[in-house]
C-alpha cells in the first residue's frame, strides 16, 4: 500500500508534528503523546492541528529485502568499542544499533526522507488551504531518538533543495520550535565518521557534513541568512545512552549539541530506580528484542512518553 | 512616493482579486485576515510584476536599497513581454512540471529566461518585502499584497507533492512488498553499487532503476524441441534487473514492473539443483519481462529455458 502523508483542516495558524523513533509504529500508535502534547497547548478546544508521522512502513520495504546483518554488526562493535565500559557496552551497542541502520542503506535514507518532505509538504499546503501563507505558519515538530535523525536529514535538505518549496527565506517556511528527545545525531555521526567507506552516498548524509552538527539555514539573493528554526531545543536523559549519556556520564562524541541551539537539557532520571550499571543493563536487555526494534515501555529511560509528559510545561511554554 | 505605494498596492490587489472585493480592502481588515483563495486563483504573472511594483514603492527601495531596487528592476525588464502577464501563475507551475504542454496549449510559454526571472522574482518578493512592508502597510496588507508569491509557491508546492509521491512509488516498486527478493549475494552486490553512479538515488532522492542480479536458479524448464526433452535445468545468472516507472505498470504481466537480462552459465549435466560450474560450461544469456524469464545456453548442447522469478529459500535461491 503506497505511503500517504497525514491531511488536517486547520483551525488556526499552528502545526505541530510528532516524529517517533524506532519501533514498529502503525498509524494509530503514541496517541497518548499527541494528547499529552495537545493539553500542553490548550487541550481538545486548541486551534492547533496534529500531525504524526509514521514512517516504519517504508523503512519495512527495504528491512524485507535487505540483510545488512553482517554490517550492522560492525558498526554496533564499532560503538561498543567507543562505549568503553565493559559492564554496559555490549547492551546499549545492541540497544543503539537499531538507529544505526538507516546509514548504510542511501536509498532507505533517500525514501523515508522523502516521506518526511512530502508530509511537511502537506502541512504546509493545509496551512495555505486554510488561508495561512507559509511565512505566517507556526510550525513546530518534537520528535524521538531514530525520528531526530530524519528531522536532521530532512530539515537540511529543505533548506539546500528548492524543489521542496520548503526553504525558510525563498519560500518562508520556518520551524517555530524544533524539539529533539534523546536525539542520537550525534552519535550516528561519530559511528558514521568511524565507518568511513562502508556509509554509502555521504554527500547526502547531512549529519556527517561540516565541521559541528548545525542548524539548517539558508543564505538570501541580497545577502544575509535565514535560519530554518527559530527554537532548537535538546532534551534527554543522563541514563538514556540513544541521548549519548552511558549511566550518568556524558560522552561528548554521543551527545548532539548543536551551535546556536536554544536549550539544551538533560534531565535527571532517578525515578526510574535505576541506581547501578547492572540494573540498566538489565533494564535494556528486556527491551531488546531478536531481529525487532526494542520494546521500550515507560520505566526505560529512552521512553517518549515519559520525555514528553515530565516536560509538558516547557512544552507549554515553547508551543504557546 | 508613499501615495504612489498605496496607488500600486490598490493596483496590484485590484487586478488579482478583483474591483468588487477590493473597496476599502486597506482600510479595514480584520486582524485575522485569511488568504484569498480566489485571488491565488486569479493571479498572474501580471499581478506578481504589480506587486514587486507596489513593494518597491511603498517601501521607497530606490533610496532605503538601490541593490534590491535595481535587482528587482532587472527581473520585471525580463518580464516584460505583455503576452505573458495574463498567464495565471498555477499554470505556468503546471507547465513546468508538464514541460510547457499545459502552456503550450494557452498559446503562451515562457522561455528559460523569463521562468528563471519569475523564481527570482518571486524569491525576491519573499525575502525581502515581508520584514520592509509589514511596517508600513501592517501584517494583513502585507499578506494580500503578496498573495501572488503565495498563489506561485503553493502551486509550485502541490507539483513538489506530485514529485514526492513519485518517488514514493518508485521505491515501493523496487524495495515494496511485490518487488523481487535479493538473494544475500545480490545484497551485497547491490551494497557495493550504491558507490557506482546510476545505481544509487540521485541528488534529488530519485531511486535508480538499476539492480544487480547474480542468482542461482535451479527452476528452469527446458522447452522441448527435436532431439531435446522437457526437464529441469539449473543456472547460474549475472545481469541487471531495471525498473519500469510508467504509471499503470507493475500491475500485471502483460505491464510489469521490471525486465531484466544477463548471462547464464550451466554445467554440463541438465537437471534441477546441478552445479552450474560442473563439466564443461554452457554459457548465454537472459531476458526477463517481470517474472517471466527465457534463457538460451548455446554451443552443442543448446537449450531454451523457462522459468519465473521466485525465491524458494529466503536469502538464499
Amino acid at each position: 500500500m503506497t505511503w500517504t502523508a497525514q491531511q488536517q483542516q486547520w483551525r488556526g495558524d499552528r502545526a505541530i508534528l510528532l516524529v517517533h523513533g524506532i519501533g514498529n509504529a502503525v498509524p494509530g500508535d503514541y496517541a497518548s503523546i499527541a494528547e499529552t502534547v495537545k493539553d500542553s497547548v490548550g487541550g481538545n478546544g486548541s486551534p492547533v492541528a496534529m500531525y504524526q508521522l509514521y514512517y516504519d512502513q517504508v523503512n519495512d520495504w527495504f528491512s524485507s529485502k535487505m540483510q545488512l546483518s553482517a554490517l550492522l554488526t560492525t558498526a554496533t562493535r564499532m560503538l561498543a568499542t567507543r562505549i568503553n565500559d565493559p559492564e554496559l557496552g555490549e547492551t546499549l551497542a545492541e540497544l543503539v544499533g537499531d538507529v544505526l541502520w538507516p546509514v548504510l542503506l542511501a536509498d532507505a535514507r533517500a525514501a523515508v526522507r522523502e516521506a518526511y518532505l512530502l508530509q511537511l509538504k502537506q502541512i504546509v499546503d493545509d496551512g495555505v488551504s486554510a488561508g495561512i501563507p507559509a511565512r505566517d505558519q507556526r510550525l513546530s515538530i518534537i520528535c524521538h531518538s531514530l525520528g531526530c535523525f530524519h528531522t536532521y536529514e530532512a530539515l537540511h535538505h529543505a533548506a539546500l533543495f528548492p524543489s521542496h518549496l520548503l526553504q525558510p527565506a525563498a519560500h518562508g517556511v520556518r520551524f517555530e520550535n524544533v524539539i529533539f528527545m534523546a536525539s542520537p545525531v550525534q552519535l550516528i555521526r561519530t559511528i558514521a565518521d568511524a565507518m568511513g567507506s562502508l556509509v554509502p552516498n555521504k554527500r547526502w548524509l547531512y549529519t556527517v557534513q561540516g565541521d559541528t552538527l548545525s542548524i539548517p539555514r539558508q543564505a538570501k539573493l541580497m545577502g544575509g541568512e535565514v535560519s530554518s528554526v527559530q527554537n532548537w531545543v535538546s532534551i534527554t536523559g543522563n541514563l538514556d545512552p540513544v541521548g549519548g549519556h552511558f549511566f550518568r556520564t556524558r560522552a561528548d562524541w554521543a551527545y548532539m549539541k548543536v551551535p546556536g541551539e536554544t536549550v539544551a537539557i538533560v534531565q535527571p532520571q532517578d525515578g526510574l530506580g535505576i541506581s547501578t550499571k547492572a540494573q540498566l543493563v538489565d533494564r535494556f536487555r528486556a527491551c531488546i528484542r531478536d531481529r525487532e526494534p526494542p520494546q521500550i515501555t515507560p520505566k526505560d529511560p529512552h521512553c517518549w512518553e515519559s520525555y514528553v509528559t515530565s516536560h509538558a510545561a516547557q512544552l507549554h511554554t515553547w508551543l504557546a | 512616493m508613499r501615495a504612489r505605494g498605496v496607488w500600486l498596492l490598490r493596483s496590484a490587489l485590484l487586478v488579482g482579486i478583483g474591483a468588487c472585493t477590493c473597496a476599502g480592502l486597506l482600510v479595514a481588515q480584520p486582524v485575522t485576515a485569511r488568504l484569498d483563495s480566489a485571488a491565488m486563483a486569479n493571479a498572474t504573472v501580471g499581478t506578481l510584476l504589480a506587486t514587486a511594483a507596489a513593494g518597491d514603492s511603498i517601501a521607497n527601495l530606490r533610496m532605503t536599497s538601490p541593490a534590491l531596487h535595481a535587482r528587482l528592476g532587472e527581473m520585471r525588464m525580463r518580464l516584460a513581454r505583455a503576452a505573458l502577464h495574463p498567464l495565471p501563475l498555477q499554470s505556468v507551475a503546471t507547465g513546468r512540471a508538464t514541460f510547457g504542454v499545459v502552456l503550450r496549449r494557452s498559446g503562451v510559454t515562457p522561455n528559460g529566461v523569463e521562468l528563471a526571472a519569475l523564481d527570482t522574482l518571486a524569491r525576491l518578493i519573499e525575502e525581502e518585502f515581508r520584514d520592509a512592508l509589514r511596517p508600513l502597510i501592517g501584517r494583513d496588507g502585507t499578506r494580500q499584497l503578496l498573495t501572488p508569491v503565495d498563489a506561485f509557491n503553493a502551486a509550485l508546492r502541490r507539483q513538489s507533492m506530485v514529485a514526492s509521491r513519485e518517488k514514493l512509488q518508485r521505491f515501493e516498486r523496487k524495495y515494496g512488498p511485490g518487488a523481487p527478493v535479493r538473494n544475500i549475494a545480490e545484497v551485497g552486490l547491490n551494497y557495493v553499487a550504491q558507490w557506482v553512479p546510476g545505481f544509487g538515488p540521485n541528488a534529488e532522492g530519485w531511486p535508480s532503476r538499476a539492480e544487480l542480479i547474480a542468482s542461482y536458479v535451479p527452476t528452469y524448464l527446458i522447452v522441448p524441441r527435436e532431439g531435446v526433452t522437457a526437464g529441469a535445468a539449473t543456472v547460474a545468472e549475472v545481469g541487471a534487473r531495471f525498473y519500469l516507472w510508467k504509471a499503470g505498470w507493475g500491475q500485471s504481466v502483460l505491464r510489469p514492473g521490471y525486465v531484466s537480462v544477463g548471462a547464464v552459465v550451466a554445467g554440463a549435466r541438465d537437471g534441477a539443483m546441478q552445479s552450474p560450474f560442473a563439466g564443461a560450461s554452457r554459457f548465454g544469456g537472459f531476458v526477463g519481462w517481470g517474472n517471466a524469464k527465457v534463457a538460451v545456453i548455446g554451443g552443442r548442447n543448446a537449450r531454451v529455458l523457462v522459468t519465473r522469478q521466485v525465491q524458494l529459500v529466503p536469502w538464499v535461491l
